[in-house]
């Protein structure tokens, strides 16, 4: 089941408002990433960390693709 | 029923454990000091259901209290989830009905109840033992008291009516010489509310004293400190609203345009005495120490350049910043004779470090001279090939860090291991600062296990003494602390 995310709306929405106001076309959203801070894994909405990979072998994130992750924090 | 494949943030090392657990008898590699005798009990948070919303902060994951026993050589386990009324309220339910941390509005019909948000705590933060007693600690909540035996939940706790904050600080300091707590509650009278409730609890536990007062903006205080005269509360750009919390919206915003701000209280003072210094943008969380010297207050603390938790959104839309969330062991200097509102900051050290600080406890509110802590020293080995592309950026390492001489005499966990919070424990019989250990659980992201450290703390650089392996993952502690024999009743080992 997927969750409306206020925080993911509201980022993307602010980041690339002028973008989309300049170009006259919606802007394309970043792509989060499961990234590592604090001894934890944490989804960075802007893209721009660098993702986590965990060793091969476990069970890790193979399953969620970006796709999967926009879904979990754009889906409305 | 519980469903986690689609939380990206819980694979692998970092899935949910949701069990209870005893390991009798643990397994040891090296020596167990035998007059190490007592008991170190983490408290932190594990989901036991998925979070209802994807980006709810982790600090919102159901408290879970365990123990490492240590008695005659030998060291038993024992972990247990603190039932609160959240617990059993989604046990009962089989599902996750709460919704945002510190956000009641979110919550499911069947559990919503913004005018009582402090039973929604998850109470993951600190255990404490006081007084006989062993609680755990959150900072949106009241405690709830544990079976120091056992473990078990007994319920909540009020100091026999006498505490009057909807809310109970994770974060008590306990002096060591008069054995006083101080403890405190922020948005004492509801969410976004300014009021701070301050009190004073003698030895046996009976509140003694009482202080109220207002922030000069609702705000986020999660640590104080504690001189033998004064109370120190700093806090910094955290910001909530009632408008905030009534859009659904996540509790706290960081606004970096607020004033970072320290309030300093005698401690025989009321709410009316306390004097607000205010200084550029710094994420204030936890401290090491103080102390009062004459008419200045000295603070010694890791706070962060800026806002340290990604969860948390900065209030001007810009994305939370890696770069910036870094913290140093710094030192603040209050003159309390001045009429100027601004403090004097002073880097102690050019390493960055984990803010989740140590002392040995009996230099509480004194002048020490250690304050131990992990960090990650980058030009240690790590094995991505076994345990992930993290090189540079686990705590690899304790560090004691020497305050007066600037000295860092530092501890390896190895090459595939990352430390959580390290706690002081005195040797019996010592009266040195710094004579004793520095224990502490550290993750083997290869092995998928975890493993408590014990070091001699005047001897990092030798390597640990002996580890305790447990064969599954304690999870993630936030705070832990050393259960002196005889300070409580607690289990024996065989």
């Amino acid at each position: 089941m997927m969750h409306v995310s206020r925080r993911g709306l509201m980022g993307g929405a602010l980041a690339l408002a002028s973008g989309a106001a300049a170009h006259g076309r919606p802007p394309p959203a970043p792509s989060p990433v499961v990234a590592f801070h604090a001894d934890r894994l944490y989804l960075d909405c802007s893209g721009a960390a660098e993702p986590y990979r965990p060793p091969a072998g476990l069970r890790g994130l193979e399953g969620l693709d970006d796709l999967a992750l926009r879904c979990l924090v754009y889906h409305p | 029923m519980a469903d986690f494949s689609n939380q990206p943030t819980m694979k692998g090392f970092f899935s949910p454990q949701r069990y209870d657990a005893d390991v009798l008898d643990c397994e040891v590699i090296g020596t167990i000091p035998q007059d190490l005798s007592g008991a170190f009990v983490r408290l932190g948070g594990d989901w036991y259901y998925p979070p209802k919303f994807p980006d709810d902060a982790p600090l919102h994951s159901d408290g879970y209290i365990s123990m490492f026993r240590f008695q005659r050589g030998r060291v038993a386990y024992k972990g247990r989830f603190v039932r609160t009324e959240r617990f059993r309220n989604n046990l009962a339910a089989g599902r996750q009905l709460y919704g945002y941390y510190r956000n009641a509005s979110t919550d499911d019909p069947s559990v919503r109840d913004i005018t009582h948000p402090a039973r929604r705590t998850v109470s993951n933060t600190t255990p404490l033992a006081f007084a006989g007693q062993l609680f755990s600690l959150k900072e949106d909540g009241l405690p709830y008291r544990i079976d120091p035996l056992t473990l078990e939940t007994l319920g909540t706790y009020d100091y026999g009516g006498r505490w009057k904050s909807q809310t109970h600080t994770a974060h008590p300091k306990i002096d060591p010489v008069s054995g006083e707590m101080v403890a405190f509650g922020y948005e004492a009278t509801g969410p976004a509310s300014r009021d701070v409730f301050v009190y004073t609890v003698d030895r046996k536990g009976r509140i003694t004293r009482e202080a109220r007062f207002q922030l000069p903006y609702a705000s986020m205080i999660h640590d104080i400190a504690l001189t033998q005269k004064h109370i120190v509360f700093p806090f910094a750009c955290y910001v909530t609203s009632p408008e905030i919390l009534a859009a659904g919206k996540i509790h706290w915003w960081w606004d970096r345009s607020k004033p970072s701000m320290v309030g300093i209280l005698p401690r025989d003072g009321d709410g009316r005495d306390v004097r607000w210094f205010r200084g550029p943008e710094r994420c204030m969380m936890h401290t090491v120490n103080a102390r009062t010297e004459g008419d200045r207050v000295i603070l010694e603390a890791p706070f962060w350049d800026s806002n340290f938790f990604p969860f948390f959104p900065n209030l001007d839309g810009s994305p939370w910043d890696p770069s910036r969330a870094r913290a140093f062991m710094r030192r603040y200097t209050f003159d309390l004779n001045s009429k100027d509102d601004r403090w004097s900051e002073e880097t102690l050290f050019q390493t960055p470090v984990v803010d989740l600080a140590r002392i040995d406890p009996r230099w509480l509110t004194l002048d020490q001279r250690y304050a131990y802590t992990g960090y990650s020293d980058p030009g240690r080995p790590f094995d991505e090939k076994r345990a992930g592309n993290l090189q540079g950026r686990v705590t690899n390492s304790y560090g004691r860090f020497d305050l007066k001489s600037g000295k860092l005499d530092s501890y390896f966990a190895g090459d595939v291991h990352s430390l959580q919070e390290c706690c002081f424990v005195p040797r019996p019989g010592g009266t040195a600062e710094g004579d004793g250990w520095l224990i502490g659980v550290a993750s083997n992201y290869a092995e998928m296990r975890s493993e408590l450290i014990i070091a001699d703390a005047g001897r990092l650089g030798q390597g640990d003494v002996a580890r305790v392996i447990l064969p599954f993952r304690a999870g993630p502690q936030v705070h832990g602390t050393w259960v002196q024999e005889g300070e409580l009743p607690l289990p024996t080992t065989t």
